[in-house]
């Protein structure tokens, strides 16, 4: 078991949200927002915040995005290897859990 | 719009310094887009939007400040810190769950005999209050009012009727919260003798 592990809700729906590409602040919030059915909704600060934990844990670093359609300050962030082996590692844990409990269910109802 | 933009830019200057040159620009443009997507949603999702920006401020603010503040200074530190704003949240917290408990039984069953033991519980209270400035002295203090609230109370329970027994079991387990946080308070206070330099 890693000692980072549990992680919490909100910030493993952040590291799964750039799972599959590099995101901006916004996306991201947009994606866990989505992912767990509208039930989290972050607020920028409480983003911010978070992505600043991440980033000084070396799970995710900062790109300076090369669009350049907004005038706006746009920046991406993504995985870094650490921060993928960490979310791999809570997805098995989960999973887990996940099996432990079907098993558990599907026994009591027999 | 051009107003909610302007009032959240003036927040942001709440945040630390450091925080607010590394994420404020990114801040209020994903605060803009946000807003823009909301007021397209409605009023509702706006309202909503707000309601949340303004709800976890003070949480993040508070955060941040404590998170600059560790960043500046040595892990150990860092970590003696952390331990002494939770011992003296809980201290607090615990403090306060006794003096209303006690205070409330001694209004409910009023009992003369018990009136050492009440003023006790409120001297304590101003105890644990000292021992945030003051941890070894106030964890002293703790302690010892502690073992006299312990012996206030053995007494109320003798003279109200009870078992010598159990009026020696009333000594020793009503002052227990008191005596673990003074002890608490004494390990800080010698830990904080050791990072002096540090702190200042």
């Amino acid at each position: 078991m890693q000692p980072e592990l549990p992680l919490t809700e909100a910030t493993f729906l952040i590291l799964l949200s750039m799972a599959q590409a590099p995101m901006h602040g916004y996306a991201i919030m947009q994606e866990v927002a989505l992912m767990s059915d509208g039930r989290i909704h972050l607020s920028t600060g409480t983003l911010y915040g978070a992505l600043s934990r991440l980033l000084e844990q070396g799970w995710i670093e900062r790109l300076n995005s090369a669009e350049t359609t907004s005038p706006r300050v746009r920046k991406e962030y993504q995985l870094t290897h650490d921060g993928r082996r960490i979310l791999n590692a809570e997805v098995v844990r989960l999973q887990t859990l996940l099996q432990a409990a079907l098993l558990r269910l599907a026994k009591g109802e027999q | 719009m051009i107003f909610i933009l302007r009032l959240y830019a003036g927040l942001l200057r709440l945040y630390p310094r450091q925080f607010r040159d590394a994420y404020g620009d990114e801040m209020l443009a994903v605060f803009a887009a946000a807003v823009e997507d909301a007021r397209q949603r409605g009023c509702g999702a706006f309202s909503l939007l707000i309601v949340r920006e303004l709800r976890d401020l003070p949480f993040n603010l508070v955060r941040e400040y404590l998170h600059a503040r560790t960043l500046a200074m040595p892990p150990e530190v860092a970590k003696f810190r952390r331990a002494r704003w939770w011992a003296r949240v809980f201290s607090l917290l615990s403090a306060l769950f006794f003096t209303w408990i006690y205070t409330l039984l001694f209004v409910r069953q009023f009992a003369p005999q018990a009136m050492p033991a009440m003023i006790l519980v409120y001297v304590l209270l101003f105890c644990t209050i000292f021992a945030w400035v003051q941890e070894r002295h106030g964890g002293l203090l703790l302690m010892v009012c502690g073992a006299l609230l312990g012996l206030a109370f053995g007494y109320a329970s003798l003279a109200s009727g009870m078992q010598p027994l159990h009026a020696v079991v009333v000594a020793l387990t009503y002052p227990l919260p008191y005596w673990l946080f003074g002890a608490i308070f004494l390990m800080l206070g010698r830990q904080k003798k050791t990072f002096a330099l540090v702190l200042g």
